[in-house]
């Protein structure tokens, strides 16, 4: 009972910083664009509460499932996106309850089945995940070249440039202080064999590297529910260990957390407006 | 540990191959001689005949050059092979490529102790030595007289003999030795190695206490090393820092005006305090180091562009194979289930080798991170044994593996013997060894020779081709000692050579002097502009232009 009244909590906070001042910051256009962003916001909602439930059955553990989705809530990428008119945030939401359906239904029909609805839903409504670009059109040198510029920590820490016009591009997809949580995730995940969180990211990071809009393709946003995942791993793993030196430095490590969150807010207040206000021309589709 | 007969068989073939990958036709391949390589080469030939460095400093403890102080002990260990084989570019690139053949026999050995209690300890150790051979990083910097391949056999064989003395502690002080010398080899050891000392003291303290008598002559031995460079300090303090306060990002302005955007943009109306507690120095600089130290592990430098910076490029290819990112992976996955303290040891090297090239402004840096290359290499071997270990095919998998890295190694053999050479000779300053011969065979018809200053340092080439008496020129040069923009001296003149900074081209050529010849680099020259000879790279495009004034006035 208590998880599920912080985990309310975390979705209603999260809810709230994403629809404060949404139709000022960034700047909108038209007036129109108010209900998508809205719709957008929304949107999170559904994600955070199928991350959770996600999480919850993959790993077992509850405190997991809520970090995760907590993480989410304030993951750089995800605040940016869900305040916008965003297909891709919408686009995740739909990935969460086929991920929900395909992970943990054991017959194989019911898998296919949630396949073909992903895949006829983002035929109409994302299609743009679907502009993949044949292996024998492209050369291997430039798929892996892409690759690995996703899987980058320039990309991942201090550059996200997959939304060049729009996106908060001088902000990595995650913050700074989450990277040695991230690292300990990865490492924990391995040795518990729980592969398909590694394996969806890097599914989603090949589609991204063949998208034929690459760069200017958010088809990585999809992997957010499971860098969520990996991060929170981290933590959780972190936080179980008894010696009092591991818990200084995460108390460390959490002060630091806070910090950065606070130097993003701040960027994304006053110093993203003047980047957006410069080339809001450029951005030819809802913003 | 004795070694089976197989093991010293394939031992010795891996040191013969490693041998013949480095030393055969050094003086063409690379096809030029870079600028540092030369520098190094006249003053080691200064030194000999004079005791002095081109600039008359007596077995100066940091060799000036231009301005940018450089290690002595590479320009030393080059002395005896100048003495035998004379002036050349093959005696100047022997000492690197021989240490570099011994840095393989080395990580072998070292790779047996760190791993001794492993039953696959000699299969690590074999094939450790193996790839290292095969590196292209390690083969594009052993094949050159560059500071860290020698560097990074002193700091390596001061890890070995550390580990050694953990058994027999007279090991403590040769170990001492090769610390101490190895920061006379580089200007990043000078950060490396106390902090390689210090985790070493830190990981084995209880091994190492029972020899208390070696750790005291080791401290000794260390202080009594390090005096020369205290001393010189004081007295200089470039001496210490040389060139890395040039390329700091203390110095680079770009954090500075980054900082200062941000404020600007916070307004004024924004409370000041805020404003400095989000933009400040702390934070701002501490993104950026962290930053050129993460630029060291993208998957595009590692494995497909490389180092961007000429000489360290290999064309179309990073400073590792491609292949060699799955075997990291599974060296990984081994590390992580086999804790020792071999792991805390290898893992600590690695992101103690990143910290120098993090505090600089020109990443990521294939050139000054170098000393990593030894723990990435015992993770790929480790990767290997790994994978191989896994229940299946294994001489399917291994005779997959071993095409991969047939096919990888060929590419890199056609892209340094071929390609560079053939399409990136700029790349290492080509065409001043054939300027020089062409104006030592002319230069008599002329009172001044004018060279304009750029491409490199071209005095020194000049030095070195023409084997200039190094008393003469310590007498002779003109020199300002002022630093240009990038933190380098220049030479104003020697004899009848002037180089000539900022020359203006297009000014100068209607303006030229008397019974002079002029060296214009193609680049700084008009198409239209056509001199009676030129020197140009292998692929047909001018590097250098000869245009003359023959008359006796004005």
């Amino acid at each position: 009972m208590k998880i599920k009244i912080l985990l309310t909590v975390i979705i209603l906070f999260g809810f709230f910083i994403r629809i404060w001042r949404i139709d000022h910051i960034p700047p909108m256009v038209d007036r129109s664009i108010y209900f998508f962003r809205i719709v957008s916001s929304l949107s999170y909602i559904g994600s955070g509460f199928l991350l959770y439930i996600f999480t919850k059955r993959l790993m077992h553990f509850k405190r997991i499932a809520l970090l995760s989705a907590f993480i989410y809530t304030l993951l750089p990428w995800s605040f940016e996106q869900s305040r916008i008119t965003s297909l891709p945030n919408i686009a995740l939401f739909i990935f969460l309850i086929f991920l929900n359906f395909f992970t943990f239904n054991k017959q194989v029909i019911l898998k296919i089945i949630s396949l073909v609805f992903l895949i006829t839903v983002y035929f109409y409504l994302y299609p743009q995940v679907l502009n993949i670009v044949p292996v024998f059109k492209i050369q291997i040198s430039q798929i892996l070249h892409n690759f690995f510029s996703i899987l980058s920590p320039e990309f991942f820490l201090f550059k996200n440039n997959l939304y060049w016009w729009g996106g908060v591009r001088d902000w990595g997809i995650i913050n700074i202080s989450l990277l040695p949580f991230m690292v300990i995730g990865i490492l924990f995940l391995i040795e518990r064999k729980k592969y398909q969180i590694i394996i969806w990211t890097l599914l989603i990071a090949l589609c991204t590297a063949l998208n034929s809009d690459f760069p200017e393709t958010r088809v990585f946003y999809l992997s957010l529910p499971f860098i969520s995942v990996t991060i929170a791993t981290g933590i959780f793993k972190f936080i179980k260990k008894e010696s009092l030196k591991i818990r200084i430095i995460f108390l460390i490590l959490l002060a630091f957390y806070f910090y950065d969150l606070a130097q993003y807010f701040h960027y994304y207040l006053i110093h993203y407006p003047q980047q957006i206000s410069g080339n809001i021309s450029e951005i030819h589709e809802a913003f | 540990m004795k070694l089976s007969d197989r093991s010293k068989v394939i031992l010795l073939s891996i040191i013969s191959i490693s041998s013949l990958l480095r030393i055969i036709w050094i003086d063409k391949y690379p096809q030029s001689l870079y600028t540092d390589e030369i520098d190094q080469g006249y003053n080691a030939y200064s030194i000999m005949l004079t005791g002095s460095d081109e600039h008359g400093a007596y077995l100066p403890i940091s060799i000036r050059s231009f301005g940018d102080w450089k290690p002595p002990l590479p320009t030393y260990l080059t002395i005896p092979f100048i003495y035998l084989f004379g002036l050349t570019e093959t005696s100047i690139r022997l000492p690197s490529a021989i240490l570099g053949i011994a840095t393989v026999m080395l990580t072998f050995y070292l790779i047996l102790e760190l791993f001794a209690e492993c039953k696959y300890k000699v299969k690590f150790a074999l094939l450790g030595s193996f790839f290292l051979t095969i590196s292209p990083w390690h083969i594009l910097q052993s094949r050159a007289s560059m500071l860290v391949a020698i560097a990074l056999f002193f700091l390596e064989a001061g890890i070995y003999y550390f580990l050694r003395g953990l058994k027999k502690g007279k090991y403590l002080i040769l170990s001492a030795l090769l610390f101490s010398l190895s920061i006379y080899a580089y200007y990043g050891l000078r950060v490396i190695t106390p902090l390689i000392i210090f985790l070493l003291i830190i990981i084995f303290l209880k091994n190492i206490l029972k020899f208390k008598k070696e750790i005291i002559i080791s401290i000794l031995l260390i202080i009594f090393m390090m005096v020369p460079i205290i001393v010189n300090f004081i007295k200089e303090p470039d001496v210490v820092f040389g060139r890395a306060r040039t390329v700091s990002i203390f110095y680079d302005q770009g954090v500075k005006l980054r900082q200062w955007e941000l404020i600007t943009q916070d307004g004024m109306e924004y409370n000041p305090l805020l404003s400095r507690f989000f933009h400040n120095n702390v934070y701002m600089y501490g993104l950026s180091i962290l930053r050129h130290f993460m630029s060291h592990l993208e998957g595009n430098y590692l494995f497909f562009i490389g180092d961007t910076s000429s000489p360290f490029q290999i064309p179309n290819m990073g400073i590792l194979y491609l292949i060699d990112s799955v075997f990291i992976l599974f060296g990984i996955s081994f590390f992580m289930e086999k804790r020792s303290q071999s792991r805390i040891l290898l893992i600590s090297w690695f992101i103690i080798s990143l910290i120098p090239a993090s505090l600089t402004f020109m990443t990521p840096s294939s050139n000054r991170t170098f000393n990593a290359i030894i723990p990435i290499i015992a993770l790929i071997s480790l990767g290997t044994v790994r994978l191989l270990s896994f229940k299946t095919n294994k001489y399917l998998l291994g005779s997959i593996v071993t095409l991969l890295y047939v096919v990888s190694f060929g590419y890199f053999l056609k892209q340094y013997f071929i390609v560079l050479p053939y399409e990136h000779a700029d790349w290492w300053n080509y065409g001043w060894r054939e300027t020089v011969k062409y104006v030592a065979s002319n230069e008599k018809r002329f009172d001044n020779i004018i060279i304009s200053d750029v491409n490199g340092m071209p005095y020194i080439y000049f030095l070195f081709y023409n084997k200039i008496d190094p008393l003469l020129f310590q007498k002779t040069a003109v020199r300002t000692y002022l630093s240009d923009r990038f933190g380098f001296e220049h030479v104003e003149s020697f004899g009848k050579y002037i180089f000539a900074k900022d020359l203006d081209w297009q000014y100068t050529k209607d303006n030229m002097l008397p019974k002079t010849l002029y060296i214009i680099p193609a680049s700084q020259v008009g198409s239209q502009d056509k001199g009676p000879n030129s020197i140009s790279y292998p692929n047909g495009k001018d590097v250098i232009k000869f245009f003359e004034n023959d008359k006796e006035t004005l």
